[in-house]
């Protein structure tokens, strides 16, 4: 069996470990659920206040609002444990990983897809479908949908990862370091333009969160660039699962287990 | 008599080793807090443009929503329990079995634990709040002593809310062998409607009204209210009646439940 066979039979058993625990399935959808409302709901309170966010109406914002939720279901279903490298470090799980005969990285990402990846894929896909459905989207954008939610998660999981070294690194409790990334992944259901350009500048270019769906939104409604619509977020993610893998094997470089 | 010292004393004892497990990790409160600010930082960002692109400005003043949600953010990261993680772990890998023949009640004792938390990101958020006090051109906190006094009574009274909510979410972890969904639904209807995001007077009167029937406003806005002096001492006290209210019921509703689930189901190998 090939090193992609590996990795897919003990992505497909851990999947199959979930399914066995049905109240968890549904109270996982249903948190998931709970966690794509919940910013609409702000968002509702924001929209009485102002018809249009940097000249974005709410069809538009919740174009947005439906890659972020796509590309981080993407990112749960596939690469969801870099969540726990500090608990694996702290418990002295993560040697166990370092003697598995295959690459690391992508083994430990696999191992430990949730089951609220499918309500937050769900609501992603909902949220894009009414969105294009309202916009009247050509048939040639529908496509692009999935391609810009697969850059996504990958450009957020690498950047999950380049966080989560640090607790390779300096072993803690583990989890508010990717909540931070979470944050700030958060901010880009909104239009970049709402920030000060300074943010706006940190959100595309170093921690390029903003780059699979701001820039595919403005080429698509505000006439900006189709090259970096198409191009930029294959790019960014690229980049970012590039260093991501320079961080990890960096880190494993430093790596002390917890008997030291 | 006896029984009260004796909660009271191993009350103390399991708070000064949950504070020194807490303190071994210290850097993370900061990686926490640092959390909170970016969360801060941003939504300060959206509510200013909002505010200089809307005709008139928005209901609340710029300055004024600027100390609100300063004074917010720290009530919420003061405010914001560990419980979750550390009893739903235990009460899935059966250590809750070893809870159960301590010489206190089991909401008790975590009651006790959970105020490490509580008071480590105290500390932490009082510093924020002396650094908002000279930066902002209003103060997040009215420095009179009863006005004081009535938001130190209204804080007391949020950390016991939202004990409750979090130890009645926490009990899912009796059916479910992951926290996500129960974590999810607690901390998003609570980031919602708890008056951190915004003043609730900037809510629609829809979302509003959802807002002030359940308890997650009485952690945040309502001490925020007072704390600012957006409601005098005398407005606040149907305020801190309510918190009362929703404190003693959730305990109650924590207790029975608890009481329910013992009595359904059994510890591992048990």
């Amino acid at each position: 069996m090939g090193e992609l066979g590996i990795y897919f039979k003990a992505f497909k058993s851990m999947l199959a470990t979930r399914f066995e625990y049905r109240t968890d399935v549904v109270l996982s959808l249903l948190g998931s659920l709970f966690y794509q409302l919940s910013p609409l709901v702000t968002y509702a309170v924001i929209a009485t206040q102002v018809p249009n966010l940097d000249g974005w109406n709410s069809t538009q914002i919740l174009f947005l609002f439906g890659l972020w939720a796509l590309a981080m279901g993407l990112s749960e279903l596939l690469f969801d444990r870099v969540w726990y490298v500090g608990g694996m470090v702290n418990l002295g799980q993560f040697d166990r990983l370092l003697l598995c005969p295959v690459e690391t990285l992508p083994f430990c990402l696999v191992t430990e897809p949730q089951l609220h990846s499918v309500g937050n894929i769900f609501c992603g896909c909902a949220m894009l479908g009414f969105a294009g459905y309202s916009l009247h989207f050509a048939w040639w954008i529908w496509p692009l949908l999935p391609f810009w939610g697969a850059c996504g998660a990958v450009i957020y999981s690498g950047i999950l990862v380049v966080f989560s070294t640090i607790l390779i690194v300096l072993p803690g409790n583990g989890v508010n370091v990717a909540q931070l990334v979470q944050q700030a992944g958060n901010a880009t259901r909104f239009p970049l333009g709402v920030f000060p350009g300074a943010v706006k500048w940190i959100l595309l270019f170093v921690v390029p969160l903003g780059a699979y769906q701001f820039l595919p939104g403005l080429w698509l409604f505000h006439g900006g660039s189709p090259v970096a619509g198409l191009l930029a977020p294959p790019a960014a993610a690229l980049a970012t699962a590039a260093l991501a893998w320079f961080a990890w094997e960096s880190a494993l470089n430093h790596y002390e287990s917890t008997g030291n | 008599m006896g029984e009260l010292s004796l909660v009271a004393r191993t009350g103390r004892v399991l708070f000064s080793r949950a504070v020194q497990g807490r303190l071994a990790y210290a850097k993370y409160f900061f990686i926490s807090l640092l959390g909170f600010f970016v969360g801060f930082g941003l939504t300060l960002m959206l509510w200013l443009y909002v505010n200089d692109h809307r005709a008139g400005g928005l209901a609340v003043g710029r300055d004024d929503l600027i100390a609100y949600l300063a004074l917010a953010l720290v009530i919420n990261f003061t405010l914001s329990l560990s419980l979750d993680s550390i009893l739903s772990s235990r009460i899935r890998t059966g250590q809750v079995a070893v809870d159960l023949l301590k010489p206190i009640s089991f909401q008790w004792m975590y009651f006790f634990i959970s105020m490490a938390d509580i008071v480590i990101q105290a500390c932490m958020g009082a510093v924020v709040l002396v650094v908002a006090f000279f930066v902002l051109s209003v103060k997040p906190l009215r420095l009179e002593a009863v006005q004081m006094a009535v938001f130190f009574v209204s804080l007391v009274l949020a950390i016991l809310v939202q004990y409750g909510i979090c130890f009645i979410f926490t009990l899912g972890a009796f059916f479910t062998n992951f926290g996500y969904g129960m974590f999810n639904l607690r901390l998003m209807t609570q980031a919602t409607f708890s008056g951190v995001f915004a003043p609730l007077l900037l809510y629609p009167m829809s979302l509003r009204a959802v807002a002030y029937a359940l308890p997650f406003h009485c952690v945040v806005h309502t001490p925020a209210l007072i704390g600012l002096g957006w409601v005098s001492p005398v407005q606040a006290l149907p305020l801190l009646a309510e918190q009362l209210a929703w404190a003693a019921g959730l305990f109650a509703a924590g207790q029975l439940g608890f009481r329910w689930i013992l009595a359904r189901f059994s510890i591992q190998g048990g």
